[in-house]
């Protein structure tokens, strides 16, 4: 296992080069430079004084060179944006507020989609299956920038209940996680209650009840174990793409997250940041499928992703 | 052991006695697989009723645009803004009526700053009722809701709007089913892409897993890496903004989900018993893949799926509110909403219809899966 | 064994857990480095809700963090208007877009006669907040760190260059083909031949040099401080040293930032307001449920929030100096022949409805114009009358931009034509080429319009390689004088991506840039002049002089209108009346 784990982290070294260097020549194709903000009234001559600065007159593959030798000193180098902070500073400011959302999120929403799922699956065809079938359908057909600007609406400016909007506090994180959680709720539902049927009907389950196992005991240790590999493939991704944060919640509810900077970056061709926060996604991303996939071996046995087919 | 033995003791046991041939005769008639499954799919009215409300919508998706003599394009600034109105269905609400809420020091104060701010003459207000008195407000104005016929106003007593008009003055009946079409398209669009390349590359690598795998999976991180947005940027740049350029940005990275998921089932599956029974009669990969774990996996396909096409409709919205997407008067449903949601506190109609109609679609399209799930699982076939 | 395993399921649900508590404590510790932080800011808070104690506190919203609080790096309104809060220059901006004294007595200063020096002098009561006097050496070290290009900094070079002596000489690229050596920031025609006397020559007369005076750019800088925080520069709130009516007392990084009254500001009496709150808010829906539910006394309001709040009595509309006019783009490749057409023009000019274009992409009160130099924004030097006089020659008129077009289908021999009309990704802009679409195919007969909608960074880069055909876009000024606009469209200017060109244009916009510049009478008629010449030979077609509407509480005073140039309002002069 320790030299599967070894190995792994050897491949995500080589995963990473590769996003590094594919990200880092795309990103140089995207229109327009990093200085203009000013809407043109930048001449010629200062922009190349401050592509100078920035060292973006080398030819590209010297900049690349620069860059990941820089990386691989821990120096992510500094914004262009904002002028002089250093991008690590940039990323650690940002990532704070979206990780505590994502995970607050991630841990109710899945907890509840696990619960919901196991009743409709335990209640098969019956109102209480359709009803939390049609509300996690409606959970996933609304837009999130709809349902977060309907919950801000009612609950802060209608009935004063949560306050609108802002990073202070507990109090404050209520809107945007019911907003962010109904996601990983719905999926983990829709996701439990199929497996969960295809489980409750497998030979395993009908022995242990031949054998007199107690139902919850039957639901808990046998099933819901068994159950789980969709919901943990599907949730991998999840959990990243939640923990570093959704430009639309962190506008609408003003949290000062990474998600709004990430796609702010790419919009003003701020190149640093813009590599900066790929490579954090992409290791957090490498890092939680192999979670999973460890994790695939721990709740079933019968599952071997280290070897080959035989 | 003593308790157990007596209990079922031979003399309660009655043999069976069948004809010989029985053990030929089948108990009824044979059904290929998918002719099975349609018959089971019929006895679930749920997942029926699924089905005749897609394919309800589809058809509107295509008659709709063409019921009424407005068009997708035509602005006319005269008519923007109007609030639903049927011939016929006055009663029930769709009587062209528009209420605006209105604030100031008194009630007379604050219905005539309403109708200098909406240029409204003061014949057309049908109704007012003070909704917010002084005492209750916290900065000391009357709110007034202020009924006004808008039609009337804008001299169109004549014009019917089904599902009113938006800021330009167009038709959102129109607009509603011809963005329904190409919601439709990039559902559909998007579930292929899952269907055929997710499953195949989940299915191969998770099967012959090992080096296979290994090399596969680090091509999805590399994939899901390099910032989609930028990938999607760059496409605008070398294609022209529009359908063909989302159906590529989608090819890109929508399969990978699905291609998870099988691979995570397949890695379950592979090292059951009937897997190798079906090996031990000499199946080979192709048939073991396509015969015995793909549909073993249906479910979480079609649930998968299900998750796929509404986040690629919305996929869609947020390339166009970022400008990548369709390019005005084109109008998906995904787009008509996010343009409604600037208005919804005062044009509420223009939020209601399109995010109903995607709401019904997705509610059908999900319990057609569930039935789909139970008709095709080939454990529940007895 | 299988208990372990499951033991080691919970442990990376818990480890999930402990990483989220994790970042919850360190954003909480962020929040407060001085521990009794927390308990001040509860009691900041309701004290600002009910108001009971008196506290002045502004609070208001912000769409963007402060892109930098250094003020010779600052490039936009935000940064604009925090430093103006934070620094004091020689002269300051006053509601209406007075220029008044700052750390320079206005009254006092001298101009020599051939306006090429200027003698400012500075009152001996201002300090920094550290205690230290402002002298003329802090104004003499802030210019010079402007203009040296090391600095980057675009506005030194772009208010400098060519009118303060030797900038053009210091602000050298490596890679300018001249081989001339740069000279040394110290080479500045800016000196102080004592404590409380400044002074800079000219390379020639700029008859706006007051606006200049009350710049960002142009503030004095605390040689001593600048130097010790060294890269750390301005980036929070402890290297930030101030000299003007607020001082920065915290700075969150896209969450917002709090100012105080600076009790060590000279003029500290005349501040009214205690301290000021700004939330960073990007969506325009929070900002408006922000104020609705009182956390905020004024809200600017953007696109439909405009329409659905226009008849509250907390409305406003304020005029800005903003212009935007339609370009016809006279050097593209594809159509610079029909451009070229005056005819063709002018029909284009002609053929669209102003007011409904406001009505449909904004629907505010913006008022739509004829004119390319903003109504309201600089006077005549003696009648005091507006630059502004109007004009109708470009005024919307359906039936005469038909015969222009007639017009120009015969000159021109087309019957059909295809424009391209490039526009931004924004609601807004895609709203503008879908407005401009329909008004112009409708009035013009076999005119065909293909929007074009690219992200903004790309839309300038086109813009710029005039590598398209029709455009709306804006200018706002930087200074206050109508040269800012006027000099435009010159032949080959800077900012003439038109290929507009005319001789006597030209010389009457040369002019006033450099002979007229001591006569200010002839050199305001010469720039009226050229405004007539480019508007009758329809280079542009203006739309619209913009507003900007906001919600505000009625006990706001000082903030109800926009400063010309540079910083928005000037805070030093709001009050909170209740």
């Amino acid at each position: 296992m320790a030299k599967y784990i070894l190995q792994r982290l050897v491949y995500m070294f080589i995963t990473l080069f590769v996003i590094a260097t594919a990200t880092f020549f795309l990103m140089q194709l995207l229109p327009g430079s990093p200085f203009n903000e000013l809407g043109g009234k930048m001449t010629e001559a200062q922009e190349q004084i401050l592509l100078e600065e920035y060292g973006l007159n080398d030819p590209v593959p010297v900049q690349y060179a620069k860059y990941m030798l820089g990386m691989v000193q821990g120096d992510l180098g500094v914004s262009f944006q904002y002028d002089n902070r250093s991008v690590t500073d940039i990323i650690l400011d940002r990532i704070g507020p979206s990780a505590h959302l994502g995970a607050q999120a991630l841990i109710i929403g899945s907890i509840l989609g696990i619960i919901l799922g196991m009743i409709a699956a335990i209640r098969h065809n019956t109102w209480v299956d359709y009803s939390s079938n049609v509300l996690a359908v409606i959970g996933i057909s609304i837009p999130s920038f709809v349902f977060a600007g309907l919950l801000q609406y009612y609950f802060a400016v209608q009935w004063r209940i949560f306050p609108p909007s802002f990073w202070e506090g507990p109090i404050y994180t209520v809107l945007p996680t019911i907003s962010l959680l109904i996601f990983p709720m719905a999926i983990c539902a829709r996701f439990m209650r199929t497996e969960m049927l295809e489980v409750l009907g497998s030979d395993y389950i009908e022995l242990a009840r031949a054998k007199g196992v107690s139902n919850s005991s039957i639901m808990f240790k046998h099933a819901l174990r068994n159950a789980l590999i969709p919901v943990i493939t599907v949730l991998g991704p999840i959990t990243v793409s939640l923990m570093t944060g959704t430009l639309v919640i962190e506008q609408i509810f003003a949290v000062p997250g990474i998600g709004e900077q990430f796609v702010r970056s790419i919009s003003v061709n701020d190149y640093p940041v813009i590599m900066g926060t790929t490579m954090l996604f992409s290791v957090l991303f490498i890092l939680v499928i192999l979670i999973v996939d460890l994790l695939y071996g721990m709740i079933d046995p019968r599952i071997r992703i280290t070897g080959g087919k035989d | 052991m003593d308790n157990g033995t007596k209990k079922y003791n031979a003399e309660k046991f009655e043999r069976v006695h069948l004809p010989d041939d029985a053990n030929e005769e089948l108990s009824r008639p044979q059904l290929s697989f998918w002719k099975d499954a349609w018959i089971r799919l019929c006895k679930n009215t749920g997942a029926i009723t699924g089905l005749i409300v897609i394919v309800f919508i589809i058809l509107m998706a295509f008659i709709g645009p063409f019921m009424n003599d407005y068009t997708n394009e035509g602005a006319n600034y005269d008519a923007a803004y109007l609030p639903p109105k049927v011939k016929g269905l006055e009663a029930i609400g769709f009587d062209g009526m528009q209420t605006y809420e209105v604030q100031g020091a008194t009630e007379e104060e604050a219905i005539e700053r309403g109708l200098a701010g909406y240029e409204i003459e003061e014949e057309y207000v049908q109704d007012t009722e003070v909704v917010i008195t002084k005492e209750e407000s916290e900065d000391g104005y009357v709110t007034v809701a202020m009924e006004v016929d808008i039609y009337a106003a804008r001299g169109l007593e004549d014009q019917y709007f089904w599902f009113g008009t938006d800021s330009m003055g167009r038709d959102l009946w129109t607009r509603i089913w011809s963005g329904t079409q190409i919601s439709l398209y990039i559902g559909f669009l998007a579930a292929m892409i899952d269907m055929v390349i997710g499953v195949i590359y989940g299915g191969i690598s998770g099967y012959y897993g090992g080096r296979t795998d290994n090399i596969m999976q680090r091509i999805i991180e590399i994939l899901s890496g390099i910032p989609n947005l930028v990938v999607v940027i760059l496409m605008i740049i070398l294609l022209k903004p529009g359908l063909i350029a989302i159906t590529i940005a989608l090819t890109i990275t929508g399969w990978i989900g699905m291609a998870r998921i099988v691979r995570g089932q397949v890695l379950k599956l592979k090292g059951q018993e009937f897997i190798l029974a079906a090996r031990t009669l000499g199946a080979n990969d192709k048939r073991i893949l396509m015969k015995h774990l793909i549909p073993n996996v249906t479910g979480m396909i079609i649930i998968n799926t299900m998750f796929t096409i509404p986040s690629a409709i919305f996929f869609e919205a947020f390339l166009s509110f970022i400008g990548l997407g369709l390019q005005p008067p084109i109008a998906s449903l995904g787009t008509l909403i996010d343009t409604a949601f600037d208005d919804y506190r005062v044009f509420p109609y223009m939020l209601l219809y399109p995010a109903v109609i995607i709401s019904l679609l997705m509610i059908g399209f999900n319990i057609l899966a569930d039935g789909l799930r139970d008709a095709l699982d080939p454990k529940m076939r007895k | 064994m299988r208990g372990n395993k499951w033991w080691l399921l919970v442990l990376a649900l818990v480890l999930g857990l402990v990483l989220a508590a994790c970042s919850f404590e360190d954003s909480a510790e962020e929040d407060d480095t001085d521990t009794d932080n927390v308990e001040e800011n509860e009691t900041d808070g309701e004290s600002e809700s009910d108001g009971e104690e008196g506290e002045k506190v502004l609070r208001i919203a912000s769409t963007s963090d402060i892109p930098t609080m250094d003020p010779i790096l600052a490039e936009d309104n935000v940064s604009f208007q925090y430093t103006d809060t934070v620094y004091e220059g020689l002269y300051r901006l006053a509601p209406e877009g007075e220029i008044v004294s700052g750390i320079a007595k206005k009254d006092e200063t001298e101009i020599s006669e051939d306006g090429l020096t200027y003698t400012f002098h500075l009152r001996e009561d201002a300090q920094w907040e550290n205690g230290d006097p402002v002298t003329a050496h802090d104004f003499v070290y802030g210019w010079q760190r402007a203009i040296d290009p090391n600095n980057g900094s675009f506005y030194a070079n772009y208010l400098m260059n060519g009118k303060v002596k030797n900038a053009a000489e210091i602000y050298v690229t490596e890679d300018d083909e001249s081989d001339v050596e740069p000279l040394d920031p110290s080479e500045l025609g800016v000196s102080a031949p004592d404590d409380y006397t400044f002074v800079v020559e000219l390379e020639k007369p700029v008859p706006y040099f007051e606006s200049y005076a009350a710049f960002q750019t142009f503030l004095p800088m605390n040689q001593e401080f600048v130097e010790e925080q060294g890269d750390d520069f301005a980036l929070s709130p402890d290297s930030i040293l101030s000299n003007g009516p607020f001082k920065m007392t915290e700075w969150e990084a896209e969450a917002g930032w709090e100012l105080e009254k600076n009790e060590t500001y000279w003029d500290a009496e005349n501040v009214a307001l205690d301290g000021i709150s700004v939330k960073v808010i990007k969506d325009a829906d929070t900002a408006l449920s922000n104020y609705e539910v009182g956390e905020l006394d004024r809200v600017t309001l953007s696109g439909a929030q405009v329409q659905d709040n226009q008849t509250s009595p907390e409305f406003l509309s304020l005029t800005e100096t903003s212009v935007f006019w339609l370009k016809f783009n006279q050097d593209s490749e594809t159509a610079s022949e029909y451009m070229q057409n005056l005819n063709f023009r002018k029909a284009l000019a002609k053929a669209f409805d102003k007011q409904a274009y406001i009505d449909v992409v904004y629907g505010n009160d913006s008022t739509p114009v004829n004119f390319f130099v903003p109504e309201g924004f600089v006077e005549h030097p003696e009648t005091g009358e507006d630059f502004q006089t109007g004009s109708d020659v470009l005024a919307y008129d359906v039936e005469a931009a038909q015969e222009f077009w007639e017009a120009a289908k015969e000159e021109l021999g087309f019957d059909e034509v295809t424009l391209s009309f490039l526009s931004g990704d924004s609601d807004v802009a895609k709203n503008i080429s879908e407005f401009m679409k329909t008004e112009l195919e409708t009035n013009l007969e076999g005119l065909t319009i293909e929007a074009n909608n690219v992200p903004w960074a790309q839309q300038l880069e086109i813009m710029r390689e005039q590598d398209y055909e029709l455009a709306v876009s804006g200018w706002g000024p930087d200074y206050k004088d109508a040269i800012s606009f006027v000099d435009l469209w010159i032949t080959d200017g800077e900012n003439n991506d038109i290929g507009y060109s005319n001789e006597e244009y030209d010389a009457l916009v040369e002019a006033a840039k450099g002979e007229l510049a001591t006569s200010p009478v002839e050199r305001f008629e010469a720039m009226q002049d050229a405004e007539k010449i480019a508007l009758e030979e329809a280079a542009i077609g203006p739309i619209m002089q913009r507003k900007t509407s906001v919600l505000a509480k009625d006990y706001l005073k000082g903030m109800e209108s926009l400063n010309p140039f540079g910083n928005d309002y000037s805070f030093k002069y709001v009050d909170i009346v209740k």
